[in-house]
């Protein structure tokens, strides 16, 4: 056993002198790449705040890159001014490239903490399908999760997306200045080795496009998922939904628009299984206190700029011009706790 | 709980040092301790699934000493039908349910056409065809003549061992429960031994199974853009990415159980340098192909009966081998694939050896290695149209280069290597007589290794399993 222990000492240490040569050689560096690449978290952390006063009616928009307005504006950003000029209600958009339910629910208290009139949640049909095969889940935002909440928590569904139990108490346990400073070096390092020039060798980084009309299938198919109450982004989604209504929110759920007619065409679409579905996601949202809002019909292919669901100009208008009444109906009417 | 998570290692830290903690002698004490470690491991992905695993353990521990007390064949019949309903009932219901549903509504289609099918509100436990299959042999062990064991605790750390429970070996009751008997000798040797496997398991997963299956994804999730150069890469990467993901749990399922000292059985031995399909399946998935044989195959009456009937037995066991890899019918057809494969190989070959020589020996290797990548397409691709897609994409020459591809070529030309000359043990044997600060590096460099390689680190294939 005495070799075992020579083992393990010569481990530990060898692993010390390691991380203590890399982070004096590219520790800066990893610290900036690391920064840079969880800019999204530390948005989240330090950039959800209410800009305006409380006596304003505030509605916080929580989506995915459909709302995210990076490209050219959806419609969030084509209705905060008017909902400003109109209402005096103030707009906040707290999105993400492929955000689900299950980051809307790490992101729930930070939003709660703004103390919104109203909060409009976008439910992408395609982010309830387990097999659509994105690779970002933000799982790191999991420690934001607030502590009162956290005896639900571990009665979600939390394997589809790789958490248990231990790794959400793990997260919350490691939530300190410190740890998030080690989780932007270490992934910065990550982050460093992987786009490291040397790689360049093996060929382009971004391999040219593959051009295909049916470079779509995979895109439409997402779309294709029967839903029912135990799915697990459903239950994040009445979860999500239960605790923003529990602390006297009022919610309101938008079933997003799809690209129904281009499905129709190159795949399959059946209105009425589609319309069954979408009342599986109204029903959760109605029985953890929301409203559902099914527009899933709402845009044709006109109003898309892909088959992922991203509007255009004139999409995101009409989504604008829609909503516009409802949301200022809503945030009129305060919930009670 | 992954094996390669952050939580994981501060759950093995506890465990090792609880375990440590138990004086030896108090043996009952320490196996508690692993029971209890083992079901907190299993319900962390889902309390429930600790009341499933328990069911399993108290129903065939029972049953099987009702089988052994009671006399009349018959009656010992009844019971162990009983064992085998329930435990395939479970099985059945939470792994095909669905399947079942969403086939009879086809089935029904002009009547139900346009309705989702009422799918049942069911999470798959992880590992259930592992543990099912584990609780069954022992049942039908003992009705075959093996004693009973007497000890429900020991019966209980059998099912339930974290490091096998969730992705196998399927253990065989007689090889794991003789070792609890006396507490086991943990040895320097076989403590070094066990961390070499575990630092192997982790280079086969993080970085060559993982690198490879990048690729793999992004080839196949649109088969149809490529051309031949890409999918015989994806194709030789899914081979090794699918070996090197389970072998490398295997490895560390090994060596964590030898953390303990107990032993566990090997599950994999160079399967790509198989001669035959049929040695194909004596290298791969060792554990599983033998229980297929031994409690299904001999069970339909094996080879001992007419030709006719006798490949109608390997047939329906591979089918039914195929099937326990999931409930979909790309695995059925692989399942199916692999028994044309073995009965070809009979009725062409019967049980003659091979005719001697090298070059005759690695062009018959070759030859099995094509036509067990082929299986691998449908075993990987869910759905007929893309593995068409593939098909087609393969009598068209075209590659599009990317960084991906270079770093998949790199991955299969390293595990061409290391497939063809390394042997594990004597590897492990010679790594394990260097200097033991020499091998204290040599993992502190592997940790850097799998953590540098760990961002694009899936789950473990046969998890889903």
């Amino acid at each position: 056993m005495r070799r075992v222990i020579v083992i393990a000492l010569s481990f530990v240490l060898a692993l010390a002198a390691g991380a203590w040569l890399t982070v004096q050689s590219w520790g800066d560096v990893a610290r900036f790449a690391g920064h840079k690449l969880y800019a999204y978290r530390e948005g989240y952390r330090t950039m959800i705040k209410r800009f305006a006063p409380r006596y304003q009616r505030y509605v916080v928009w929580m989506g995915d890159s459909t709302i995210m307005g990076i490209a050219q504006p959806s419609y969030p950003q084509f209705l905060a001014p008017r909902l400003l000029d109109e209402g005096h209600i103030a707009s906040q958009v707290v999105a993400g490239a492929a955000f689900d339910f299950y980051n809307y629910y790490f992101l729930m208290g930070p939003v709660l903490d703004l103390e919104p009139d109203l909060i409009v949640i976008v439910a992408h049909l395609a982010s309830f399908n387990e097999k659509r095969g994105t690779k970002f889940t933000y799982n790191d935002l999991c420690s934001m999760i607030p502590t009162d909440e956290l005896p639900h928590a571990l009665r979600l569904p939390l394997a589809p997306r790789r958490l248990s139990a231990a790794r959400l108490l793990l997260a919350r346990l490691l939530r300190t200045e410190a740890g998030e400073e080690a989780l932007y070096v270490t992934e910065g390092l990550r982050t460093l080795w992987a786009d490291g020039a040397a790689w360049d060798v093996l060929g382009p980084k971004t391999p040219p496009p593959i051009i295909d009309w049916r470079a779509i299938y995979p895109a439409v198919r997402a779309y294709d998922v029967p839903l029912t109450r135990r799915n697990p982004t459903v239950r994040m989604m009445e979860a999500t939904v239960r605790m923003a209504t529990s602390h006297g929110r009022r919610v309101i759920v938008i079933g997003s628009p799809i690209p129904h007619m281009l499905m129709r065409e190159r795949w399959w679409y059946d209105s009425a299984v589609w319309a069954r579905r979408y009342a599986v996601l109204r029903a959760a949202v109605e029985d953890a206190g929301g409203t559902f809002l099914d527009l899933h019909e709402a845009i044709t292919t006109e109003g898309f700029a892909d088959a992922g669901g991203h509007f255009n100009e004139k999409g995101a208008l009409h989504m604008a011009n829609l909503l516009q009444p409802v949301v200022t109906k809503a945030i009129a009417v305060r919930a009670t706790p | 709980m992954l094996f390669n998570s952050l939580e994981f290692a501060v759950f093995l830290l506890l465990v090792l040092l609880g375990y440590c903690a138990i004086p030896r002698r108090w043996w009952r004490g320490r196996k508690a301790f692993l029971v209890v470690a083992s079901y907190l491991f299993y319900m962390n992905w889902n309390p429930f699934f600790g009341l499933l695993l328990l069911t399993s353990t108290l129903l065939d521990f029972f049953l099987a000493r009702a089988i052994e007390r009671t006399e009349p064949r018959a009656r010992r019949k009844a019971l162990l039908a009983i064992s085998v309903i329930v435990n395939l009932g479970i099985l059945g219901f939470f792994k095909y349910g669905n399947f079942v549903v969403a086939n009879g509504m086809r089935l029904l289609g002009p009547w139900v056409n346009g309705v989702d099918p009422p799918l049942l509100d069911i999470v798959l436990p992880v590992g259930i065809s592992f543990y099912t299959f584990e609780s069954l042999s022992y049942s039908i062990d003992v009705f075959r003549g093996m004693p009973a064991y007497r000890s429900l605790l020991d019966f209980s750390l059998f099912l339930s061992f974290f490091p096998h429970l969730v992705a196998g070996p399927i253990v065989r009751p007689r090889a794991f429960l003789s070792q609890l008997a006396a507490p086991p000798v943990v040895t320097g040797p076989g403590v070094e031994t066990a961390l070499a496997r575990i630092a192997t398991g982790f280079v086969k997963k993080v970085v060559f199974a993982d690198t490879l299956g990048t690729y793999v994804d992004i080839v196949w999730s649109a088969p149809f853009g490529y051309g031949a150069g890409n999918h015989l890469l994806a194709i030789y990467g899914y081979a090794f990415q699918i070996y090197f993901d389970f072998s490398g749990y295997t490895d560390i399922a090994l060596g964590l159980a030898g953390l303990f000292g107990l032993r566990l059985p090997e599950n994999f031995d160079r399967p790509y340098l198989a001669e035959s399909p049929r040695e194909f399946w004596q290298r791969w998935h060792i554990s599983l192909s033998t229980w297929l044989r031994d409690y299904l195959y001999i069970s339909l009456g094996g080879n001992r009966v007419s030709p006719a009937r006798g490949y109608v037995n390997l047939m329906v066991t591979m089918l039914l081998g195929g099937l326990w890899h999931g409930a979909a019918w790309n695995f059925v057809l692989w399942g199916g694939y692999h028994g044309a494969l073995l009965a070809g190989q009979r009725a062409l070959f019967g049980d003659q050896p091979w005719r001697a020589g090298a070059v005759r020996a690695w062009l018959r290797r070759a030859v099995t290695f094509h036509l067990v990548c082929a299986g691998w397409i449908l075993f990987r691709l869910g759905k007929l149209e893309d593995v068409w897609a593939v098909v087609r994409g393969l009598g068209h020459w075209g590659f599009v280069p990317s960084r991906a591809a270079g770093e998949a070529m790199v991955a299969v030309v390293l595990a061409f290597g290391l497939h063809g000359i390394a042997r594990a043990p004597q590897a492990r044997a010679a790594w394990t007589r260097l200097p033991a600060w020499t091998q204290g590096i040599g993992y502190a460099a592997v940790a850097g290794l799998v953590f540098l390689f760990s961002p694009a680190s899936e789950r473990f294939i046969y998890f889903q399993f």
